[in-house]
């Protein structure tokens, strides 16, 4: 430890004489000597501070070898919990740097890492209050540590075979497998969301609370913007290893992102959209520096980031796997990707049982994401259960841990069952039914709006989606910006005013319709059940809609050939959380294609405007207001009228805690699950 | 006619009948409405290009009998096509799939004859009597109650409330699957000595064969039932019972063999039963074999995984029935091989 005690010391030196620097400015910055302690202040300090740097600490020194730079990082974070309030994170910068510049050497061991954090932590309390000695904050620092729950510190190491195995239930679907950017089918990409991370990620914990803060460092700990919105600069985080054990590094990300353009033009059922339509470079401008340059500014970047999209693969592991395809095509190992894990993520594919299971296993080399939280199970096997019944009755047995993809149904099942939870959050599905605006008569508004005045939407909700749902008839959902209680709840369920509609557009014996019904639901929403509720409702109003029989091919070929006549139903999803999602892939996409543009064409180039003017804008209020305007015609005028935001749910055991949703993966982040053994 | 020359032409018969069913299928496949493109292209792919570019990459783009010809040929080269789906070459999903599928229904065919044969025998030798009443009300439940609610039934009771047997698939969910030898998990998991194993694997295996075989008692016992009555009636048995043979020989040695004939013939059509049976057994109980792979394929339109999975099940279908017309000859001398 004698390396470790000369860390410390000088740290200390200089985080003492910083804080009495800061002093000599400002009163306030260091308190005056109190005659008596004020614990209670102290000790939310130290506790705090522990909290935040010890984890932080501890799992960064795992790999053993820790370098320079990671130190500076761990100091960062504990002078920044225990540093008075008045110091700039300029100054704390610059004192640290001097520090661990001063005395950062590479190969500390994590004993050592962890006693230097401890003790930055406790001088720096200790001048926060000089009146306090070093016992009494000694004493302090280690209650704090006894006060960090159990889990957040057996964290600190890392995963073992010892963790218990969590058995999921879900429903496969295979499509183009589990290597971003492809994984087209919803089973893959709930857990394409446990292999991958992006640079940028979304705060699951936050959204859990119903918070939706914009999204925050992962791989990337910083970066930087140029003033038009073309440039990023991300300073890649130090210390991160794939799990084949290669460095995570500027130029790994440059690679993975090139690998990205590559798999988009190669896979033949995917194509460059969004920011891969507009990428200019991709250069590593330095170790741990990357810097992308799009032609066109791109206000979604940081948000697409954290979506299957932009995910960060180890280019090189898919390369070393790289095999001539049927077509005599180099496949960039995109094809054992469909079945292998190559990320950075907190699990890896153990092994692939198609129609049978899946098993992830936690990543040895997990860095514990922006939070410090690493896996709490050691392996997660994902049975392939097709039928609800049989799901339920596992769940119910508790031989299934997790039920996802259950039917609304069983929950009334479980009701009884002491042994059986629930668990549900508000999902980026939604409900929607469809309308061609072609169709005689719902091109005319006032019929398309009587259509909106005719659906009783808390039926909808109660009845058929069984509480599991809020009213919503906004594509645009809370955590987007365009997203606006008011527009979202334009439309109640009025009969009267529908039919007083439906007279004014000439049409006071109604109409006759049909709706196109296809196997499927949204969400929880079953698509038949939904559809026969409407039809109910336009009844009322007059219009006699027949519901014909479809297929998902059928039904979308239509729409995409824009031949589609009549009504239909369909659940979508968002992807990543920015009003672009929506604006991009439905504003002008589906609305289009069920005519909107053709019976509207103000309307339609307005929409397209405003998809434009939302994707350059760099300022996030004016970008709210532009899809606010979006949303409000959408809402008035777009054949793809959405009824409900569906609430997705899970059954668990009562013995399985730590649920997080992260709605954007249609699933929950089970890095934060915990199985009790 | 000899045997070897008997199974010769029908073998070559069968490739005709072969020929037809993938005739058949690649075509009813192009009949289903809706376009395969539209149906896997991914988010923001509803670009014309971007369609005609996925169209292009499997070649849908070309008339439907020009791709039926591809098909063809890679066919006879032994090549099944690659799943648009999956991207995973057919043969190898049928290798996959098909053991599991295979091992379910062979389990399943042996407890149906284990169940309705001597069912069926008792049934003729005691006829109207009251074991004649209880094993015809057992046919009837058999023949009549849907795959779907007895096994949810059975489900329910051995495995939710008696917790005598396990839910589902085809292993243990907390046990490693046995590595892939021959996909027949009750011989993989004895190749790598894992008896632990292989009782699981026969634990997983009681519940769906069950199901999938009381599809068919029924059927095959009244079949017996009728078959051995008739035999029973005929004279060379009342010579036999005159002659004072013992009621087992005269049952066993002279009337089963004969009696069995067109249990035998119905056992060979039954083995179409079983695998389409399969389709539900294998939802409920998440049996990873054809029934749920075909499904999937049908529904996303990905024809090479369709005509691939019709004609292994014609293969084998064709080749149990050319098994049975073989071994009906064998023990009838009347039947000829023409």
């Amino acid at each position: 430890m004698k390396r470790g005690s000369w860390l410390i010391s000088m740290f200390v030196v200089l985080a003492l004489a910083f804080v009495v620097a800061c002093g000599g400015d400002d009163e306030k910055a260091v308190p005056a000597a109190a005659p008596s302690i004020d614990t209670a202040a102290l000790s939310k300090v130290v506790q705090e501070a522990v909290q935040q740097a010890v984890p932080a600490a501890v799992q960064q020194a795992v790999p053993q070898q820790v370098t320079a730079a990671e130190i500076q990082r761990l100091v960062e974070v504990a002078v920044a919990a225990a540093a008075p309030e008045t110091a700039t994170p300029a100054e704390i910068k610059s004192m640290v740097e001097q520090a661990v510049a001063a005395a950062a050497q590479p190969g500390a061991t994590k004993e050592e890492l962890e006693a230097l954090v401890t003790m930055a932590v406790s001088e720096s309390a200790a001048a926060i209050q000089p009146g306090v000695t070093a016992a009494e904050v000694q004493k302090l620092v280690s209650d704090a540590l006894k006060a960090v729950p159990t889990p957040e510190v057996l964290v600190v190491t890392a995963p073992t075979a010892e963790l218990p195995d969590l058995i999921v239930r879900d429903v496969f679907f295979t499509s183009n497998g589990f290597t971003p950017p492809l994984g087209g089918s919803f089973f893959e990409h709930r857990w394409t969301y446990a292999l991958y991370e992006g640079l940028t990620a979304l705060d699951t914990p936050a959204i859990t609370r119903g918070d939706f803060p914009p999204a925050i460092p992962s791989l990337a700990r910083s970066w930087a913007i140029s003033p038009d919105g073309k440039v990023y600069t991300f300073q890649i985080r130090p210390g991160i290893q794939f799990t084949s054990g290669r460095p995570l590094n500027a130029e790994a990300v440059k690679m993975s992102l090139e690998h990205t353009l590559f798999a988009l033009d190669y896979d033949g059922s995917t194509s460059r959209f969004g920011w891969a339509q507009i990428i200019e470079s991709i250069e590593a401008t330095g170790p741990m520096e990357l810097t992308l340059t799009l032609s066109e500014t791109y206000s979604p970047m940081l948000a697409a980031m954290a979506g299957k999209q932009l995910f960060i693969v180890d280019a090189a592991e898919l390369l070393s796997h790289q095999e001539k395809d049927d077509q005599d095509r180099d496949d960039g190992g995109i094809n054992w990707g469909r079945t292998h894990s190559a990320g950075t993520g907190p699990f890896m594919i153990e092994s692939w049982a198609p129609e049978q299971r899946l098993v992830l296993k936690a990543n040895p080399n997990y860095w514990g994401g922006h939070d410090g939280v690493h896996p709490s199970v050691g392996r997660i096997i994902v049975a392939h259960i097709p039928e609800n019944a049989t799901a339920e009755l596992q769940v119910g047995a508790g031989e299934v841990d997790v039920g996802m993809q259950l039917d609304p149904v069983s929950i009334a099942g479980f009701e009884t069952n002491s042994k059986v939870e629930v668990f549900s959050y508000g999902s980026l599905i939604t409900c929607n039914f469809l309308m061609d605006r072609r169709s005689p008569p719902l091109e005319d508004d006032r019929v398309f709006q009587a259509v909106r005045y005719s659906i009783d939407y808390e039926g909808l909700r109660d009845v058929v989606a069984l509480g599991l749902g809020t009213v919503h008839q906004s594509l645009f959902l809370p955590g987007m910006q365009g997203h606006d209680p008011a527009i979202a709840n334009r439309y109640t369920y009025d009969p009267d005013k529908a039919m007083a509609l439906m007279t004014e557009a000439g049409y006071p014996d109604g109409f006759d319709i049909e709706i196109h019904l296809r196997t499927g639901s949204c969400g929880a929403v079953p698509y038949q059940k939904a559809l026969e509720f409407f039809q109910n409702n336009l009844k009322e109003v007059g219009i006699n809609a027949t519901i014909v029989q479809s297929t998902s091919a059928k039904f979308w070929g239509a729409i995409v050939e824009e031949t589609f006549r009549g009504m239909g139903i369909s659940g979508l999803g968002a992807t990543y959380l920015d009003g672009d999602n929506v604006a991009s892939v439905r504003a002008t996409g589906e609305c289009f294609m069920l005519g909107l543009d053709d019976v509207d064409p103000v309307a339609g180039a307005r929409l397209a405007e405003l998809e434009k003017l939302g994707r350059s804008e760099v300022d996030e209020a004016v970008r709210n207001t532009i899809y606010e305007e979006m949303s409000s015609i959408m809402v008035d005028k777009c054949g793809l009228m959405t009824v409900l935001q569906v609430r997705d749910f899970v059954a668990h055991n009562s013995d399985i805690t730590g649920l997080v949703a992260a709605p954007h993966a249609f699933t929950i982040d089970y890095r934060y699950i915990k199985k009790a053994e | 006619m000899n045997l070897a020359t008997f199974i010769l032409r029908r073998s070559f018969l069968q490739v005709f009948v072969l020929f037809g069913v993938t005739l058949l299928t690649f075509f009813l496949m192009f009949i289903v409405p809706g376009d395969p493109a539209v149906m896997l292209v991914e988010t923001g792919g509803f670009q014309p290009e971007v369609l005609e570019r996925f169209r292009e990459r499997w070649g849908f783009d070309r008339p439907a009998y020009k791709q039926y010809l591809t098909y063809m040929g890679n066919l006879v080269q032994g090549d099944f096509g690659v799943s648009l789906v999956t991207k995973v070459p057919v043969s190898k999903q049928l290798g996959r799939f098909l053991p599991a599928t295979a091992e379910l229904s062979i389990v399943a065919l042996l407890m149906a004859v284990v169940m309705s044969i001597p069912a069926g025998i008792v049934a003729a030798v005691n006829r109207n009597r009251l074991t004649d009443q209880i094993v015809r009300i057992f046919s009837l439940f058999g023949v009549s109650m849907p795959i779907f609610w007895l096994a949810i039934i059975l489900l329910l009771v051995f495995f939710f409330h008696l917790g005598w047997l396990p839910s589902a698939q085809r292993i243990a969910l907390a046990r490693d699957l046995p590595a892939h030898t021959t996909g027949f998990y009750l011989i993989d998991t004895l190749v790598e000595g894992d008896f632990s194993g292989f009782v699981s694997v026969v634990h997983h295996l009681l519940l769906p064969a069950f199901v999938l075989a009381f599809s068919v008692v029924g059927l095959l016992t009244r079949i017996t039932r009728t078959s051995m009555l008739e035999v029973l009636g005929q004279e060379y048995i009342r010579t036999a019972r005159a002659k004072g043979l013992s009621s087992r020989v005269v049952l066993y040695r002279h009337a089963l063999k004969n009696a069995l004939i067109p249990t035998v013939t119905i056992l060979g059509l039954t083995v179409g039963a079983l695998l389409s049976g399969a389709v539900l057994t294998e939802t409920i109980f998440a049996w990873p074999g054809l029934g749920r792979f075909v499904v999937q394929s049908v529904l996303s339109l990905d024809r090479a995984a369709v005509v691939g999975v019709t004609l292994i099940v014609a293969v084998v279908y064709s080749m149990a029935n050319l098994v049975v017309d073989v071994f009906i000859a064998i023990i009838d001398p009347r039947v000829t091989y023409d």
